[in-house]
């Protein structure tokens, strides 16, 4: 316990364990999900010309996305982050409890049960390794909502996560959905927390 | 067809709303009689189920059958219809309970074939 603790972080995590106690996890599911959407409202609409467009603010760090997660790294259509954004939180929490609390577990797991939200948003479905993901992959999908490339929307489909212990996560579904080989989602994971993938659709 | 279910329920005298929501608090289907916010409807449907259910396991009862929450204007009603999904069924003071409660049981099967 070196170093200073970061209690709004602490008493967030806190929170969300005490809801998953009294409430159940599809509760807070649900309420991690909705406080992303609405979240991502606040966000201005951008329009980018190209995918190259929209990858040069990627590493600008003018990105809408890039400002919720930091600098992604492009493979293609593929984007893997070399970090997860919650580690600092993850870290935090650590330094005053040796791991985090078992209702997390449940949390993620809840997460990756079918569900229509997550079916709509292209999240979940066992891409998720941890309890930070639904609020994770929710804004970054419903965020994506509000960003255009050569006049299309983007949609983005969560491939795969992985956890701090090196636990490996690859939604079976968005991957065959998406159209990529897992192979290549496992093989990125290597070397990244997080793989999604991006498409454009007609507005 | 799930929202002819729920219609029905709209026919029952001082029911003002019937509604389907997921246990993640998303909405699936809804009718009301009036102004309604289903979305803040169906998010605390999803709070109050969970705490239920949870509170029924910490005292050893159960699973949750329904869940009735009484007020000087009226009633909510919730019932589980699957690991996944509740009905809710929001009343004003005239309506006769123990009928709503009824047609709830009696409609769960076909409310569940329905979605």
């Amino acid at each position: 316990m070196g170093e200073i603790l970061d209690i709004g972080r602490l008493a967030f995590l806190e929170m969300v364990r005490d809801s998953i106690r009294t409430s159940g996890a599809a509760a807070v599911k649900g309420q991690l999900i909705r406080r992303a959407l609405r979240l991502s409202e606040e966000i201005p609409e951008v329009e980018y010309k190209d995918m190259d467009e929209y990858e040069e603010a990627v590493k600008a760090k003018e990105n809408p996305i890039t400002k919720i997660e930091g600098v992604a790294i492009r493979e293609g259509n593929l984007f893997y982050l070399p970090a997860c954004p919650f580690a600092p939180t993850i870290k935090n929490y650590k330094q005053l409890l040796s791991k985090l609390p078992e209702e997390f577990s449940e949390l993620a797991e809840e997460f990756n049960k079918p569900s229509r939200i997550t079916e709509e948003l292209k999240i979940g479905h066992g891409s998720g390794v941890s309890a930070f993901c639904p609020i994770h992959q929710s804004l970054r999908a419903a965020v994506g909502r509000r960003i255009k490339v050569g006049g299309k929307r983007i949609k983005i489909y969560q491939l795969g996560c992985k956890s701090a212990n090196g636990n490996k996560a690859i939604s079976d579904k968005l991957v065959s959905e998406f159209g990529v080989d897992r192979e290549v989602v496992d093989k990125i994971l290597d070397k990244a927390m997080c793989v999604y993938g991006i498409k454009l659709e007609e507005v | 067809m799930l929202k002819r279910i729920l219609q029905d329920f709209l026919r029952e005298e001082g029911v003002v709303m019937a509604g389907v929501v997921g246990k993640d608090g998303f909405a699936i289907e809804y009718v009301s009689n009036g102004d309604v916010d289903i979305e803040a409807v169906a998010a605390m449907t999803a709070a109050t189920i969970g705490t239920a259910e949870r509170a029924g396991k910490e005292v050893g009862r159960g699973e949750t059958n329904q869940v009735i929450m009484e007020y000087k204007g009226g009633n909510i009603l919730i019932a589980p219809l699957s690991d996944e999904e509740v009905v809710v069924v929001v009343t004003d003071g005239t309506a006769n309970l123990g009928k709503i409660r009824y047609e709830i049981k009696k409609n769960r099967e076909k409310i569940k074939s329905a979605l």
